[in-house]
């Protein structure tokens, strides 16, 4: 009996100590991250850290060389950290910051920042979607920038017009910097991404116009048995300027729609009402049945890689988009040239602010050399550069002012966080036509009235999710022309009422008086 | 069990041509995977994944193996995190299964009914999340990959069923021979659950092997990132970097198409490769009948 | 964190040897002399004990975000309460009781169906003599657990795709009129059951074959004494001692009916609406309310409702279905 009651005790408390073993070696290991913040190694790069000057001096001079980390989307790039040590060293001795990288899967990235930053986790800055501008807002994760801005934003105000920065404003403060303002902006997602060479070779004229753009269609349709015309589940959204002046209020759900009149008012409408949409998903239930848009449409994988493969010849894609596909596109298949061509409407107006924002955490103890840092990829070409390319000579060579990667080696960070025109390169295969269509895309456009305008969400946060829901059901059937509109239009009219649109727009056309009426 | 001689004749027929038919049915997706996993990316995106391509490539199985050079590491933490994970689990959920089983723990219904609450209700990842960080520190620790998921109460169900379906007069025997429960249950009980343990070792097994989620939140340090983790990274990156029409998300200079649909499929085959051999092992405890009867004996 | 499996075991009921418990020989009963008399076995379940107390129920306090404007500032307890007000966007949605019907429909096929043909698999399973092509079916069986549901999106669209899909292929080569599958909404549901059961029967499988390998031979072999053909063993024998295992599984699915299994459907239907009328679930709706082009829509504290709501209504269903079977045979039962 004693025997048995002792072997049971010994098991029982070999387990506990297991477990307890568990925790104290879990805890030990976490100290050693969480509180080295200067200290410690960059995650999964310590061989670099005897390259850097920077990281060898972190420990003993703690005021000099200040770490800053963040969590950027994706996966690492290949051949990373010689080039991280590259920048670490150059921000040491400009401005003495280290930068440390963690890295979260796209589809988690959102859900990583919140977490991290509940938890009390070193996360001085992040990127994300503008448009997250308001949630992080709410969920308090975000810090305002206007002190540290003030004295360290030079750089960055020089090369991004500054009138975008109002967009990122939230009762007055600066909560983050629109990172990519400097790019085409006018009604940039209503554009496709075609086979130029496709246009030449049929002798078609540029589809500049929906009349040209459905030759383009057509002429593929007879001609190239082999390849859908076009790929899209928002052909609709494409095209709609060219119908009306209509377009969607950000911020809304997509439940509300807005036009600028000539007298610089604005209008707002439900989204049902929009008259660019409507004649819009018309057109692509024209085309659609014309054989012109696939059949599966809505159950088709990725369009972008049917484009490159050369299964269709025309997809979404905002400015810019032909210049970073065309290496893969032309390794596909030789001789295909990429273009983008927009569809403005009569008037082009600019209310995006480049779609890409740089945030600091409400954390983050190191706001100054975060803004700092931010400056410092603005600075120089040099800069801007070695950011974004890599080292001259080891992953990427200048040929004829056109970047040319040297290896798969290394993949540079993609061109979300600081996409500038002022400094950016364009791949080999690029013409100066398309640089130079690119540059001359906002000529001609005004600012919109609503620049600046973040719709506030706290009133009909309900509502808001409710039409959301009701939005992301049917857009993509409207725009694709999959279904007859006219048989579609009142079951979604009547869920998008349901579903409290009204109140949306009430309380938008009230915050948009109030808005205009403060100018 | 020999009971052949009383069947009807067709019988074994129709059994074998029905279990064909539901294995190949279960057999051919899978070879279409493993064939796919070594097409070309731009094949599968204009004609589909097919039984037997035109061209072989090992561009996914490259593209995997390229991506970190940490991939045998990972192999390393994975197979380490799952037989660490798998022992530890089996001893804990039996341990406790056993507990809720024998009828004279007068806590037992109390007991099962205190597991079952925490599959019906879970308070959301953070709370989970502060928790194991903030407070356990197990940020980066091996022990982060199996601790979070020790037990799962569905197998404390499947063992408490088994163990219940004992004869009590098996465990009261071994306490009148004067052993302790712990013995009974080490040198009596367990021997003759063959089968539930192999079924539990098997889904633990299972379910340590595949899992990445807790990578995904735990773990930043390349040393320790599992297997699966690794491989749903370059998905993710993958996915977005594919799906992306917007300018949020521009390729990278890369010159092949990247090879989203056939490294899907090649992970997958990653995946199932080393489970298909350890399988074999366990199988034979789903084979063999016993006798409880001459265990008694 | 916990897989969902939907298969069950048991061990055979043992009807037959059961004793009435001796009434423990003068000992004093109660709750304390209980853990008293038999600490080592408790001793025994404490690590288990612990770790729910540690992983489960401690973090279990943050439902309360469920009803609070959470940001991540003032946290779990500092953030402010504001009621019922997260749960409104879906209980006001007009699709409320669409969706419900969906996941509730959707998942009594998947238990019902589910669990036929992984008992019916494990019953023919056990029938084999063949040592080899057991190892061998049983492995092929076991495949499609491995295969994500991003793959098998992908296979379903291979097969039931209009132009180039399998299925059509198949009708047009017997003569008839291909089927839009993807635009008409009353194939899904069969659709999805069989992909279900495609996915499960082979794990499923393996732990009621795990149940009947460990019914005794001994009752076989009397049974065939006496004259028994196959299938009476099968009624008699077989089936009456797997059915705890089979109840208990059931049960356990009963629980989690309110939650949809959202990485199926969601990789199936993808986003296509003329689908949504069957195949729409709570969970597909709740992550398009906050999927898209942000702006604050979507809170945390309404993510968190959602899923509060769907543990409540699933916790009131089991207390119901445990008492009920309770009733019929103790032994059935969850608790």
């Amino acid at each position: 009996m004693a025997k048995s009651k002792a072997s049971m005790r010994w098991l029982t408390l070999a387990i506990a100590i297991l477990m307890v073993m568990g925790l104290l070696i879990g805890c030990s290991k976490g100290n050693n991250e969480s509180a080295g913040n200067e200290a410690s190694a960059p995650p999964a790069s310590s061989a670099s850290s005897k390259e850097t000057t920077a990281g060898s001096s972190t420990p003993e001079q703690p005021q000099e060389i200040v770490t800053i980390k963040s969590i950027y989307p994706g996966d690492k790039p290949k051949g990373l950290d010689p080039v991280l040590a590259k920048i670490n060293e150059k921000l040491a001795a400009d401005i003495g910051v280290k930068l440390e990288l963690s890295w979260a899967p796209w589809d988690q990235y959102n859900n990583k920042i919140v977490l991290s930053v509940a938890a009390g986790e070193d996360v001085d800055f992040i990127w994300s979607g503008s448009s997250s501008l308001s949630q992080f807002a709410a969920q308090k994760i975000i810090a305002p920038l206007d002190e540290a801005m003030a004295k360290y934003g030079k750089p960055i105000y020089d090369n991004i017009d500054g009138k975008l920065f109002d967009t990122m404003k939230l009762d007055g403060k600066l909560m983050g910097i629109p990172s990519t303002g400097n790019s085409p902006l006018a009604d940039v997602y209503h554009s496709i991404l075609y086979r130029e060479d496709l246009r030449l070779k049929y002798n078609l004229p540029r589809p500049d116009s929906v009349d040209n753009l459905e030759a383009y269609l057509k002429a593929i349709k007879t001609n190239e048995k082999e390849m859908d015309p076009i790929t899209s589940n928002s052909a609709a959204y494409i095209i709609m300027k060219k119908f009306g002046p209509e377009d969607f209020l950000g911020g809304t759900g997509s439940s509300v729609g807005y036009k600028i009149n000539d007298d610089r008012s604005v209008t707002l409408m439900p989204v049902q009402e929009m008259t660019s949409l409507n004649e819009a998903n018309k057109k692509a239930r024209e085309w659609f049945q014309a054989g012109y848009i696939p059949k599966d449409i809505l159950n088709i994988g990725d369009v972008t890689s049917r484009l490159l493969a050369g299964a269709t010849a025309m997809t979404n894609g905002a400015a810019l988009t032909a210049s970073e596909q065309q290496g893969t596109m032309s390794a596909n298949v030789p001789g295909a040239i990429l273009d983008n061509q927009p569809f403005f409407g009569d008037k082009k107006y600019i209310a995006s602010n480049g779609g890409n924002a740089l945030f600091l955490t409400s954390v983050s103890k190191h706001a100054d050399k975060v803004v700092q840092f931010w400056s410092w990829v603005f600075s120089s070409q040099e800069n801007f550069d070695l950011y974004n390319y890599g080292i001259e000579g080891v992953n990427y060579e200048l040929k004829d002012n056109r970047v040319a990667f040297l290896d798969d080696g290394y993949t540079a960070f993609p061109g979300w966080m600081f996409k500038n025109m002022n400094f950016l390169r364009f791949p080999a295969g690029i013409s100066d036509e398309y640089i130079d269509s690119m540059k001359k895309w906002d000529e001609g456009a005004e600012i919109s009235p609503l620049m600046g305008f973040t719709f506030n969400p706290e009133n009909v946060k309900t509502e808001l999710a409710q039409v959301n829901s009701v939005w992301n059901a049917y857009s993509k059937t409207l725009e694709s022309g999959i279904v007859d509109p006219q048989q579609i239009m009142p079951e979604f009219i009547d869920k998008m009422k349901a579903a409290g649109q009204d109140k949306i727009l009430q309380d938008a056309q009230k915050q948009i008086d109030a808005f205009l009426a403060a100018k | 069990m020999n009971t052949h001689k009383y069947e009807h004749p067709l019988f074994p027929v129709v059994n074998y041509m029905l279990l064909t038919l539901f294995a190949a049915l279960a057999l051919i997706p899978f070879l279409i995977v493993l064939s796919g996993s070594f097409m070309d990316e731009k094949e599968i995106i204009l004609h589909g994944i097919r039984l037997i391509p035109e061209h072989y490539t090992f561009n996914a199985y490259q593209y995997i193996f390229q991506q970190n050079t940490g991939l045998f590491r990972s192999y390393g933490v994975t197979i380490f995190v799952t037989v660490v994970g798998t022992a530890v689990s089996v001893l804990v959920t039996g341990a406790l299964s056993y507990v809720i089983s024998v009828k004279q723990v007068k806590l037992r219904d109390a007991l099962s009914f205190f597991v079952y609450f925490t599959m019906l209700f879970n308070g959301g990842m953070i709370p989970w999340y502060i928790l194991c960080v903030k407070y356990l520190q197990m940020k980066n620790s091996i022990w982060a990959l199996i601790l979070p998921m020790l037990v799962n109460p569905f197998y404390i169900f499947l063992m408490r069923s088994y163990f219940k379906g004992i004869p009590e007069a098996l465990r009261e025997s071994g306490i009148i021979d004067g052993a302790g429960e712990m013995r009974v249950f080490l040198r009596i009980i367990l021997p003759i659950s063959a089968p539930i343990l192999a079924t539990i070792s098997l889904f633990y097994m299972l379910a340590y092997w595949n899992d990445f989620y807790l990578a995904l939140f735990f773990v930043d340090k390349a040393e320790l990132i599992p297997l699966q983790y690794h491989l749903y990274r370059i998905l993710s990156t993958l996915n977005y970097i594919a799906s992306a029409t917007t300018g949020e998300g521009s390729a990278v200079a890369q010159n092949i198409i990247l090879p989203s649909e056939s490294v899907r499929l090649a992970t997958t085959i990653l995946t199932i490769g080393p489970i298909i051999f350890v399988y074999p092992f366990i199988q034979k405890h789903f084979i063999k009948g016993i006798t409880i009867g001459a265990v008694k004996g | 964190m916990h897989t969902e499996v939907t298969s069950s075991t048991a061990g055979p009921d043992r009807k037959v040897h059961h004793r009435n418990r001796v009434a423990a020989k003068g000992r004093p009963s109660g709750t304390i002399a209980d853990l008293f008399k038999n600490r080592s076995l408790y001793l025994m379940g404490l690590p288990g004990v612990l770790y729910f107390m540690i992983f489960s129920y401690l973090p279990m306090v943050g439902i309360v975000i469920a009803f609070k404007d959470y940001n991540v500032i003032d946290g779990i307890f500092g953030s402010k309460f504001i009621g019922f007000n997260n749960f409104e966007f879906l209980i006001k949605s007009r699709d409320i009781y669409r969706i419900t019907f969906n996941t509730l429909f959707l998942n009594a096929l998947f238990i019902l169906f589910g669990t036929l043909f992984q008992v019916g698999i494990a019953l023919l399973l056990n029938e084999v003599y063949a040592k080899w092509f057991k190892k061998i079916a049983q492995s092929a069986l076991l495949l499609p657990f491995f295969i994500s549901w991003v793959v098998v999106g992908v296979f379903v669209y291979y097969i039931f795709a209009t132009d180039t899909g399998l299925m059509n292929g198949i009708l047009t080569g017997i003569g008839l009129h291909p089927i839009d599958w993807y635009t008409h909404s009353q194939y899904w549901p069969t659709i999805l059951t069989i992909t279900y059961i495609w996915k499960w029967a082979g794990y499923g499988s393996i732990i009621y074959l795990a149940a009947i390998v460990g019914i005794d031979q001994q009752m076989y072999e009397s049974a065939l004494i006496d004259g028994c053909s196959k299938w009476q063993l099968i009624r008699y024998i077989t089936l009456p001692s797997i059915m705890p295992t089979i109840m208990i599984l059931t049960l356990l699915a009963i629980g989690r009916i309110f939650y949809g299994d959202f990485g199926m459907i969601f990789n199936i239907v993808k986003n296509n609406v003329i689908l949504f009328g069957t195949t729409d679930v709570i969970d597909t709706y709740v992550y398009r309310s906050f999927q898209g082009s942000g702006g604050g829509i979507g809170s945390i504290g309404m993510g968190s409702a959602a899923g509060a709501l769907q543990s409540f209504l699933g916790f009131i269903t089991i207390l119901i279905a445990n008492a009920a079977v309770r009733k019929y045979n103790q032994d059935y039962a969850l608790y």
